[in-house]
């Protein structure tokens, strides 16, 4: 028999324990090459890697995704798990990028409720402003020394650890633990931040909040930041976006305001 | 031969504990971190590997390079690496001897190498590809494993002593991995330690394992057991005091256990030690 070349064993061996995630597919080219123990046939051996492959990755899907798993429970999670590896196999380096496209997969499948897509989309989100890029939050003060006749200008730059979604669901009801058969569609946005001690947080917005936001970070003027609240009657647009511009600076979430 | 310093007996940091890092109170000769951990834009992991830099010396120790792999170097990866041992100056950087990814895609597991002239071959030529990228020794640990091939040409410990003279790198000697896979395989674990090249043993793991009946299983979740233990008296007589690091990676304890574990090394290393230094 000839010596199977190093890159032939990896792809045998690639195949056996993850092209069928969690099943038994040793292919039979592998095994005439693999040992037995004393105690362990070869088809037995190279399933110790298989199934270490699926349960790892499972796991971690289950950490990055705790409340999906959690509300459908260990079979459903694990039999969620077993597609999505089947489909996207890990790309990445580091296990903390597993998991990417797992709310598109849930879209996709008429047997877990839909809103589960939506809760998985706020995790993501989370995840990935739990490791953005730092920077210094703007603080109320070095606003206050801008000049008047400036804000109408001034030009916010969100920080890199803020993430807004579109959901059609509460989704942020089903993190706090409401049963997905009881809710029902409600498109609206999610606002997801990291605060400066580097707790993670989010929050829905209302329909002023999520366009005054969106305005900002696509880098609007502060005077047309001003124009999600248009139709308010003036004064209480004023008090609104006053507000709105308070609450922000104290989650920390815009790290810089500059004119032009 | 590798001219590395004794920093003495470290801890392996893991989130668990970086609360202690951050309050200023985990106490170690070093620390060791896994590097992929760290290999994003920001946010408190960061922040504690900053902090724990301050504290004590740190060893940066890889999961995912795919040294014994046949695709082409993930060149973001090694990026990353070399970033983060220009950021934090590690003492030394460790990887390990196995394979991990095919066409792109990553097993997140330390799979087994055939050991051939073949796979000699291509450990070498990508060892001695990081170091040059990444302008320093690197380490390389043995791993567990539950297969072997047929084709294999030479013993492990052959094929480990190979490549470390060979590439010109250190040795991450897992005493643990030697006894698991001695027992899975049948072959002497002494005789494996007899088998490596002196002066290329740059760092020592303990760790526990599970008993699966049929075959050990590397499972970082257990104290270091008795035989492990045994094995590492031999490791200190043969090599003599070597940086040393007791693994935790799940059912992690608090760090006073951690701690205790890195004094019970210290004080059997110094007892191996005394003991040659007594006259005869």
């Amino acid at each position: 028999m000839l010596t199977p070349s190093l890159r032939e064993v990896q792809r045998l061996f690639w195949r056996s324990i993850a092209s069928a995630p969690g099943a038994l597919t040793a292919s039979p080219a592998l095994l005439a090459v693999s040992a037995p123990s004393a105690t362990l046939d070869a088809a037995a051996r190279v399933q110790v890697y298989a199934d270490a492959y699926f349960w790892r990755l499972r796991d971690v899907l289950a950490e990055n995704f705790s409340r999906v798993a959690a509300i459908l429970g260990p079979e459903r999670f694990t039999e969620l798990a077993r597609e999505y590896l089947a489909r996207h196999p890990s790309e990445h380096p580091s296990l903390r990028f597993l998991g990417r496209e797992l709310a598109a997969l849930i879209a996709r499948r008429a047997d877990v409720p839909p809103a589960l897509a939506d809760l998985a989309r706020l995790e993501w989100a989370r995840l990935e402003v739990f490791d953005a890029a730092d920077c210094e939050p703007l603080t109320a003060e070095a606003l206050r020394s801008i000049d008047p006749e400036d804000w109408p200008h001034l030009r916010f730059t969100p920080i890199p650890a803020l993430a807004i979604l579109r959901t059609t669901w509460p989704a942020h009801e089903l993190w706090d633990g409401a049963d997905p058969g009881t809710l029902t569609p409600h498109p609206g946005h999610v606002r997801v931040w990291r605060a400066h001690d580097d707790r993670v947080f989010h929050a829905p917005m209302d329909t002023g909040e999520s366009e005054a936001l969106k305005r900002l970070i696509a880098g609007a003027p502060f005077e047309v930041v001003c124009k999600a609240f248009d139709d308010l009657p003036p004064v209480t647009a004023a008090q609104q976006m006053t507000a709105l511009l308070a609450r922000w600076l104290e989650d920390g979430i815009i790290t810089r305001a500059a004119c032009g | 031969m590798l001219r590395s310093p004794h920093l003495g007996h470290g801890i392996g940091l893991r989130p668990p504990h970086y609360p202690r890092i951050l309050d200023g109170t985990a106490r170690a000769d070093w620390f060791e971190v896994i590097s992929e951990n760290f290999m994003i834009p920001g946010g408190r992991p960061l922040r504690v590997l900053e902090r724990a830099r301050a504290l004590a010396p740190i060893v940066l120790h890889g999961v995912s390079m795919n040294l014994g792999g046949t695709d082409p170097f993930d060149e973001r990866h090694l990026d990353e690496l070399d970033a983060l041992v220009r950021r934090f100056e590690p003492a030394w950087v460790s990887e390990h001897l196995c394979w991990g990814a095919f066409g792109r895609h990553y097993a997140h597991d330390l799979l087994p190498l055939p050991f051939t002239e073949e796979a000699l071959r291509q450990v070498v030529g990508r060892v001695r590809q990081v170091q040059d990228r990444l302008g320093r020794r690197i380490l390389i640990e043995n791993v567990s494993s539950y297969v072997t091939f047929t084709h294999s040409t030479m013993p492990e410990w052959t094929f480990l002593g190979a490549v470390a003279e060979e590439a010109d790198c250190g040795i991450l000697l897992d005493v643990n991995n030697v006894y698991v896979s001695a027992v899975n395989h049948g072959f002497s674990a002494e005789e494996y330690i007899a088998g490596l090249p002196l002066g290329r043993i740059g760092q020592i793991h303990l760790a526990g394992h599970t008993d699966a009946g049929t075959h050990l299983i590397d499972t970082h979740d257990h104290p270091v057991p008795a035989p492990v233990w045994t094995l590492y008296r031999d490791v200190v007589r043969r090599f003599g005091p070597i940086p040393t690091l007791v693994e935790w990676d799940d059912r992690i304890p608090p760090f006073e256990e951690l701690a205790a574990e890195a004094d019970r090394a210290r004080a059997l290393e110094a007892e191996v030690l005394d003991a040659y230094a007594q006259p005869a």
